[in-house]
């Protein structure tokens, strides 16, 4: 017979081992979402000088299906190709959230501004733009929505833009809207009204 | 003796199983090789529009407000699945979209996109015939369409109205999309407009058409979104274009089925049918 004071002993042992078990996975997957998100965040490009601004940025919401402006602080340096890129960057940084209000999947990011003209410009997006962008009609337009009309109010001036995908010309961004014309501005300001 | 009597058994039942083994095999073989011969893959890469069949025979150009007497229900028929002839009257084009390679969205349970357009388009196709109006699916089967092919063949026959269909998430009950031109359409050059704005002759009558099949769904208390969209190809159709996108709703229960679907395609005839009568004035000259 084993003494009762034995038993207990062995049964808060079990159960010490067990809780301390559970909190230790608790702990990884903690560690583990934490290193996903810095390598989220990990600069692709030297950050660039300039001055810090408060700039208003156009963001997709996918749960309400709706856009709303909001606020974001941003580096914006003087050239317009350089402004080009912090005003969208800062747009897909709030998409790389986790969670995100409109997710567009990893990688996700705007490799080169060309300036064709003062007016117009061609943004070279990473392949993952197009590749793990959800295929919906309405999230694909949010998405052009939210970028062009935060171009349109940061950088003004340009009036015409086209998205290339990892250098080369894309009929959709995902199977349904428009990836390979050239986007007049103002159009799209008309566009992006009504899905605010 | 005891040998003996087993060997005559076994001379019996030896040509006899012999003789029964001939038979199915000389019945069988038959059939199973009869059955590769047809058997295509259901995604074959980029398979492309068999243009080249046979046309079928259709009766002459059709008063659209006359009912179709004896005409092929619900797209059985080959009749009814091919484009007609140039300048044949009026009819529409249903576009069902993605196909082959092309899933488009991944809905709940597995179900593609593509499978759900062509199951939509059948169902708008049947409504529309009902009703006396000629209608056409561009994408018959699971195949490959690109953009540009898409609205080429939809120029080319010239469809009355093209009807893009198309299935995602997120959120309830259909989108309804006009299109929107990316850039002011260029002043038309003689008979000729650009590719990228070939819609541009045809834009409020699209609108209204929108805006007629979004009012016959939300009379049916179907919830319904009305969006201006520059959804590929509706920018190259030479002809008043609507795309129609099912939601799929929580759970993913609503969109594939054919209560759902069937109240939806009804509607979108019903909204088409009340439009007719505008569009079935003269329309503007479009690109050649």
């Amino acid at each position: 017979m084993i003494p009762r004071h034995f038993q207990i002993t062995i049964a808060l042992l079990l159960a010490t081992v067990l809780i301390s078990g559970l909190y230790m996975i608790r702990i990884m997957q903690n560690e583990q979402a934490k290193t996903e998100r810095a390598t989220e965040d990990l600069p692709v490009t030297p950050p660039v000088a300039g001055r810090q601004e408060h700039i208003p940025i156009l963001v997709a919401y996918d749960e309400d299906r709706a856009l709303r402006w909001r606020e974001a602080v941003v580096f914006m340096p003087d050239d317009r190709s350089l402004r080009v890129r912090e005003a969208l960057r800062a747009v897909l940084a709030e998409y790389a959230q986790v969670p995100s209000p409109h997710p567009l999947g990893r990688g996700v990011d705007i490799k080169d501004i060309y300036m064709i003209n003062p007016e117009t410009v061609v943004i070279n997006t990473t392949p993952q733009f197009g590749d793990t962008h959800p295929s919906s009609a309405l999230l694909e337009e949010m998405t052009l929505a939210s970028l062009l009309e935060t171009l349109r109010v940061n950088v003004p001036g340009i009036a015409r833009v086209k998205f290339l995908v990892d250098g080369k010309e894309r009929e959709t961004l995902a199977g349904h809207i428009d990836l390979k014309s050239f986007y007049s501005l103002d159009t799209m300001e008309q566009m992006a009204k009504e899905l605010e | 003796m005891r040998w003996i009597s087993r060997w005559r058994g076994m001379l019996v039942a030896l040509p006899s199983g012999c003789a029964l083994l001939l038979i199915m095999v000389g019945a069988g073989v038959p059939s199973f090789q009869e059955q590769p011969k047809n058997t295509q893959q259901p995604g074959a890469p980029s398979q492309t529009r068999p243009r080249e069949e046979p046309r079928p025979t259709e009766p002459a150009a059709q008063n659209p407000a006359a009912p179709s007497s004896g005409a092929a229900p619900s797209g059985t028929g080959a009749s009814g699945t091919m484009p007609r002839p140039r300048n044949a009257g009026f009819f529409v084009m249903i576009d069902a979209g993605h196909g082959g390679d092309d899933r488009g969205a991944q809905l709940a349970n597995g179900t593609a996109e593509k499978d759900v357009t062509l199951a939509m388009a059948r169902r708008v196709k049947a409504e529309l015939q009902d009703r006396g109006i000629q209608a056409h699916l561009l994408r018959e089967s699971d195949y490959s369409l690109s953009l540009d092919q898409r609205a080429e063949i939809s120029n080319e026959q010239h469809a009355s109205v093209y009807v893009s269909i198309h299935a995602s998430p997120p959120g309830e009950g259909v989108r309804i999309y006009a299109p929107a031109l990316t850039s002011p359409a260029p002043a038309a050059a003689g008979r000729f407009l650009p590719w990228e704005s070939a819609q541009s002759v045809h834009l409020k009558r699209s609108q209204a058409l929108a805006r007629a099949v979004s009012t016959e769904l939300n009379r049916r208390g179907i919830p319904v979104a009305m969006i201006s969209a520059p959804l590929r190809p509706l920018n190259n159709i030479n002809a008043p274009a609507i795309g129609i996108e099912l939601v799929e709703g929580e759970g993913g229960r609503e969109i594939t089925s054919a209560r759902f679907q069937n109240s939806v395609a009804a509607n979108v005839a019903a909204g088409i049918a009340q439009m007719h009568s505008l569009m079935a004035q003269p329309q503007a000259e479009g690109p050649q």
